[in-house]
């Protein structure tokens, strides 16, 4: 526990817990993770700078056990990591945040949607639908089946018919979704 | 309350404390809310470093009084997060309930949840035990031998401490205080201890504690799910969006999952597809149903007789063994044949159920409902033989061996079915010949519905027999104790998925209705013991009584005093009785009907809302429409040209609506003449000026609006986006969150932060306009506006929900959703301009526009917080800029060849959160308000007076005395009629 104490300074661990939806346990345990991913390059003193400087390959938190079965690992990790292929401690514990329990259904929409808008140009269009259709389904569906269930989606959510759905769109949809908070959700 | 620092402050400059306690708070709601917005961390975290150093740079010089309030605030904080660690570390279980849902997802979770919730209940209940009956009756009560029934009698003292006499309850176990008779009927025992008044009052505590504590969960269950409404509206987009349990984390779960959710998709793509289909074989369907609820019905009338057979078969024995006085050995199939047939058949008989469920080809869910009650029923109806059939002194020895049976044969099952088969299709699976794991036997799956229902007719015995054993709680929380460490194992070690699909979130009350039917149920037996049976005169506490229930009355009788009781008598006598059963009759039929009528009101209003969806989507399709027609490559349209086809064709959707206002402007000069209707599309020559190009702007960021500003925006739901010229130190976050879903021009994203590229759309809607007493139609003016922000600020502040319907109104009216901070601003100078560059003049509707005289306006918004200035040196953060209006005029100039209407596609990542969010609340409360008129007519209406209402009170009632009238006609121009055709069948469809 000794060497846990001095990882974070009381400011940082303060700041964490007012930024994201954990108890500074819940960071430490995180961090402990996030330095096992890559014990030789993430020091044990973070009270620099570190935690925002010390980058780590998105591939290594993409094979992490609680994300390697995602379908969706490599774009979450890219949502979250602002240098290319590479997060911060901090990126780290922000995605775990967004994914708590405890986090809103507001926040978990807004990442929800940045996930599976693939392209990032801010709106679901065929194609994001369609890659996120196929990473769900692993090639199970036929094109036909494919096209059916987009045309289908978009019925439904595409409020404006311009055949792709803006963040509102979404929104509207996952907003009355029953499972939406029990499923958009990992524990670390 | 002022210290000497505040005081002095105070007196110096009241105000600047004032407005500096404002911006403390303001960064407090800061640091407060940070973590709730959608930013990367790193903006978060200096957004908050920000805020604290404002915080502590200032706070010195409030009073200190608010400084010990931050510092108890802190404290408080600190304690709630220190309590949230403890409730995550006291919470038995959770770690390992939180593994297991890692890995395979939450529906087999639900059955942990519920055996710990169970579990809890249960050590309620044998405290209950514990503590006014067990524990009394040993350490006060006769010992041990004092009396006869408290003794083993002589002739069995050399058996009774065989394994076989305690694997039948009989001997030490019988003659102890597990059970019943072993109590003592004394009146007192110790210092005045009523034992047999406390076993009956724990008793009926018990039942009344258990139906307490399942009605809440269920009520609070219920309102958890209130949000899911029933109708599927977004079968597809769910599926697509939220099917994916994100704590999947095992790669058989992932596998399993992803088959499902391809299974699910093409299950809802052939649901779709045949819908309106009839069936062919409708009548063999029927016939294969009705035949198999016979078997089904034949199936628990076999399993009643069964069991009674072989309760008779018992008593039989019974007699002989008395014949024989114990020296009878029947052997242990004779002796344990009942208990051993009626776990068979509650073992087997669900898998018969199972397979005869195939034939009636229902929907897997509504299959897997009515599997789960008919197990129940049959289980239940094994119980209810048993007891009934059973009926002697011995039942309370009979429960008890059937909780142990149970036991033993949920472990046996478990050992043999899961844990045997599991390593034998492990480690035989290289030398078999074929693929075990895949065909035949495979890894065995975890049946959350079947052991569910496991649980809850467990709990139905404990409840049925504690009244007779004391001891059988203790039992069963010991029971359920192991249950939750084997399961745990086994489901880690042994299990894989269940392939079968249902969502545990759904069907989590159907568990609880189960379990509170089996309470009720359970609660029979014991109480007709208590209230209609002669308890057995030589054992047990209530011996020598005349019925049990007698102990209770007894003891009223001689403790209280006379006058307590005569109001008691009186109380209970029929006359007070029958109408107070008939009062709660009508208050059930009451309720009943009122809880009816809600639900009426409910689906009413979710029609409705789907309608006014629909009536909403009009104009966009229209819009759509001619938004197509732009992009329409044979067109050859260039920008100006497609601008000009654009506008007029969304103009065609409301010439109707412009031509209305005129003839009832007209109309209203000459009152009189009311035979002059309203037709719209007649040839009246109205004097109608093309459009009235209200210049827009689109303003963002929610704090740095003034109130008054922010409003006035959110009257007008006009919408135009323009890029505006960057402001230094904005890092080039301007404006454009906005999610217009008009139209989007793929050539916009490079163009957007380039000053010189506007992107302006002109909706000559007519919300903004209204028409003059020359028949001209005229922008609304600032005036228009104003009176209506000041009608409105007041309720703004108070219930923010009034502005959420504000919005609404705005939403259905214009078919945008749109957030609180956006919107346009019309000035009366824009009027102004307006007439001075160009005059009234009667045109033709397809009088070509002028761009170059229409000035714009844009509200140019730098971000979303205020942040201190001071500290902007250091830190790289965008600082607090008030709003800049911008007055144009020169439009053409800046319009460049091809720009389109708006820039749809620029809405900033930084926005979206809350505002919107607050959108589809205020949809849904503003249902609330709506009141019950037929949709068709309420629909148009309403939308209407919306308008009227939140946009241009003055305007339109200047114009228009009548509108209400025109909101029919003009809501019923244009439509594209296929599209809203389709809706309105799939609305029609609906399971109302």
């Amino acid at each position: 526990m000794g060497n846990k104490v001095s990882t974070f300074t009381a400011e940082q661990l303060e700041a964490y817990e007012d930024c994201t939806f954990f108890t500074s346990k819940e960071i430490l345990r995180i961090f402990a993770r996030y330095q096992a991913l890559a014990p030789d390059k993430v020091p044990y003193d973070m009270t620099g700078k570190e935690a925002h400087t010390v980058r780590i390959d998105n591939a290594l938190v993409a094979a992490m056990p609680e994300l390697k079965e995602n379908p969706f690992r490599d774009r979450i990790c890219e949502v979250f990591s602002e240098a290319d292929g590479q997060m911060t401690f901090e990126e780290f514990l922000d995605m775990f945040s967004v994914f708590s329990e405890s986090a809103p259904r507001d926040i978990k929409a807004v990442y929800a949607f940045k996930i599976y808008d693939w392209d990032g140009d801010n709106h679901l269009n065929k194609s994001d639908l369609e890659k996120t259709l196929l990473k769900l389904t692993k090639d199970g569906l036929t094109a036909e089946e494919i096209a059916f269930v987009i045309d289908k989606v978009l019925e439904e959510a595409d409020l404006d018919d311009d055949g792709m759905l803006s963040y509102i769109e979404f929104e509207h949809v996952i907003s009355r979704a029953p499972d939406f908070l029990n499923t958009f959700h990992i524990r670390i | 309350m002022y210290t000497v620092e505040g005081d002095v402050e105070g007196q110096e400059d009241g105000d600047e404390s004032y407005s500096l306690l404002d911006k403390i708070h303001d960064q407090k709601d800061i640091m407060e809310d940070v973590k709730n917005q959608p930013w990367p961390i790193t903006r978060k975290l200096q957004v908050l470093s920000l805020a604290r150093q404002f915080v502590e740079k200032h706070e010195g010089r409030l009073s200190r009084s608010q400084g010990y309030q931050r510092k108890g605030q802190q404290l408080l904080k600190q304690v709630k997060r220190w309590w949230n660690n403890l409730v995550y570390w006291m919470t038995p279980w959770e770690m390992r309930i939180k593994r297991i849902e890692s890995h395979f997802g939450s529906v087999v979770t639900s059955y942990f949840i519920f055996l710990r919730w169970l579990l809890w209940i249960n050590v309620w209940l044998t405290l209950m035990q514990l503590c006014f009956v067990i524990m009394p009756e040993m350490l006060v009560g006769d010992s041990y031998g004092t009396t006869e029934r408290k003794t083993i009698p002589e002739d069995e003292k050399y058996t009774a401490y065989d394994l076989k006499t305690i694997w039948d309850a009989e001997g030490v176990m019988r003659y102890s205080l597990l059970f019943y008779g072993y109590y003592g009927n004394a009146e007192f025992i110790g210092n005045g201890y009523r034992l047999p008044l406390a076993y009956l009052l724990t008793s009926l505590a018990s039942f009344a504690y258990s139906f307490i504590v399942v009605l809440k969960k269920m009520a609070s269950n219920s309102r958890q799910s209130r949000m899911s409404n029933k109708d599927e509206q977004f079968t597809f987009s769910w599926k697509l969006f939220t099917d994916w349990d994100f704590m999947v984390g095992n790669s058989e779960t992932a596998t399993t999952k992803h088959a499902s959710i391809v299974t699910t998709f093409k299950e809802a793509i052939i649901e779709e597809q045949e819908k309106g289909k009839q069936e062919g074989n409708k009548y063999l369907q029927l016939f294969l149903r009705i035949l198999a609820n016979v078997i089904i019905v034949m199936l628990l009338a076999v399993s009643t007789y069964v069991i009674q057979l072989f309760v008779n078969n018992s008593r039989e024995l019974e007699k002989k063994q008395l014949e024989h006085k114990g020296d009878y050995d029947a052997g242990f199939w004779a002796e344990n044949e009942l208990t051993i047939i009626m776990t068979l058949i509650s073992t087997l008989f669900p898998n018969v159920l199972d397979l005869i469920s195939l034939m009636e080809k229902y929907h897997p869910r509504t299959s897997l409902r009515l599997q789960l009650a008919r197990i129940f029923v049959l289980n239940f109806l094994n119980l209810y033989t048993l007891f009934i059939a059973l009926y002697n002194k011995q039942k309370d020895l009979e429960v008890f061996k059937l909780t142990i049976m149970d036991l033993i044969f949920m472990l046996g099952q478990i050992v043999l079915i899961d844990v045997l088969r599991s390593y034998f299709v492990k480690y035989c699976n290289s030398i078999c010949c074929w693929d075990l794991q895949k065909k035949f036997p495979e890894y065995p799956d975890f049946k959350t519905a079947e052991n569910l229902l496991h649980l809850i007719n467990n709990q139905g015995v404990i409840w049925l027999g504690s009244f007779f054993s004391p001891g059988l709680s203790v039992l069963n929380l010991l029971k359920l104790l192991l249950m939750m460490y084997v399961r745990c194992w086994t489901v880690m070690v042994c299990n894989v998925p269940q392939d079968r699909i249902f969502r545990a979130s759904r069907s989590n009350n159907f568990y609880f209705a189960l379990l509170l039917v089996m309470l009720f149920l359970c609660m029979l037996p014991p109480l007709f013991a208590i209230v209609g049976i002669e308890p057995s005169p030589s054992c047990g506490p209530f011996s020598g009584l005349e019925k049990i229930f007698h102990v209770l009355t007894n003891t009223m009788e001689t403790q209280l005093p006379e006058s307590i009781n005569s109001v008691l008598n009186y109380a209970a006598s029929p006359g007070v009785i029958v109408p107070i059963f008939m009062l709660l009759g009508m208050t059930i039929y009451y309720l009943v009907s009122i809880g009816r009528s809600l639900r009426d009101a409910n689906n009413e209003l979710r029609m409705m809302l789907e309608y006014e969806r629909t009536e909403g989507r009009k104009k966009v399709y229209a819009m759509a429409d001619a938004k197509r027609d732009l992009e329409n490559p044979d067109g050859k349209s260039t920008g100006k040209k497609g601008d000009q086809k654009f506008v007029s064709a969304a103009s065609s959707v409301l010439k109707a609506n412009h031509m209305a206002r005129v003839i009832t402007a007209a109309g209203a000069g000459r009152k009189n003449n009311t035979a002059a209707r309203p037709v719209v599309g007649q040839k009246v020559a109205p004097p109608v000026q093309p459009k009235p190009y209200v210049p827009v702007a689109v303003v963002h960021g929610k704090r740095t609006l003034k109130r008054s500003e922010a409003d006035a925006i959110n009257k007008v739901p006009y919408y135009e986006k323009r890029s505006g010229p960057e402001i230094p130190g904005t890092n080039g976050q301007i404006t454009s969150s906005i999610e217009t879903e008009l139209s989007s021009n793929d050539d916009d994203e490079g163009s957007i932060s380039s000053p010189s590229s506007v992107h302006s759309a002109y909706f000559p809607d007519d919300p903004a306009a209204f028409v003059d007493d020359t028949g001209h139609l005229m922008p609304v003016t600032e005036d228009d506006v104003l009176l209506e922000i000041d009608d409105n600020d007041d309720h703004a502040e108070e219930n923010p929900r009034s502005r959420d319907f504000q919005n609404v109104d705005e939403e259905e009216e214009s078919g945008y959703s749109e957030t609180s901070a956006t919107a346009v601003i019309p000035l009366e100078m824009i009027k102004q301009r307006q007439h001075a560059a160009r005059p009234p003049v009667r045109s033709k509707p397809s009088r070509k526009i002028q761009p170059a005289t229409i000035p714009r306006i844009t509200v140019i918004d730098c971000g979303e917080d205020i942040l201190p200035e001071e500290n902007l040196n250091d830190l790289h953060v965008e600082p607090y800029v008030e709003p800049q209006v911008i007055v144009e005029n020169e439009y053409a100039k800046n319009l460049p060849e091809g720009a389109m209407i708006s820039d749809r596609k620029t809405s900033s990542k930084s926005k979206t959160g809350k505002a919107e969010l607050h959108e589809v609340r205020a949809e849904e409360s503003e249902m609330v308000t709506s009141n019950l008129a037929p949709p068709s007519a309420l629909g148009n209406r309403k939308s209407f007076e919306g308008i009227g209402r939140s946009v241009y009170p003055k305007a339109a009632h200047k114009a228009n005395p009548d509108n209400n009238k025109i909101g029919f006609k003009t809501q019923d121009c244009d439509p594209p009629k296929e599209r809203f055709a389709s809706v309105l069948a799939r609305f029609k469809n609906m399971d109302v």
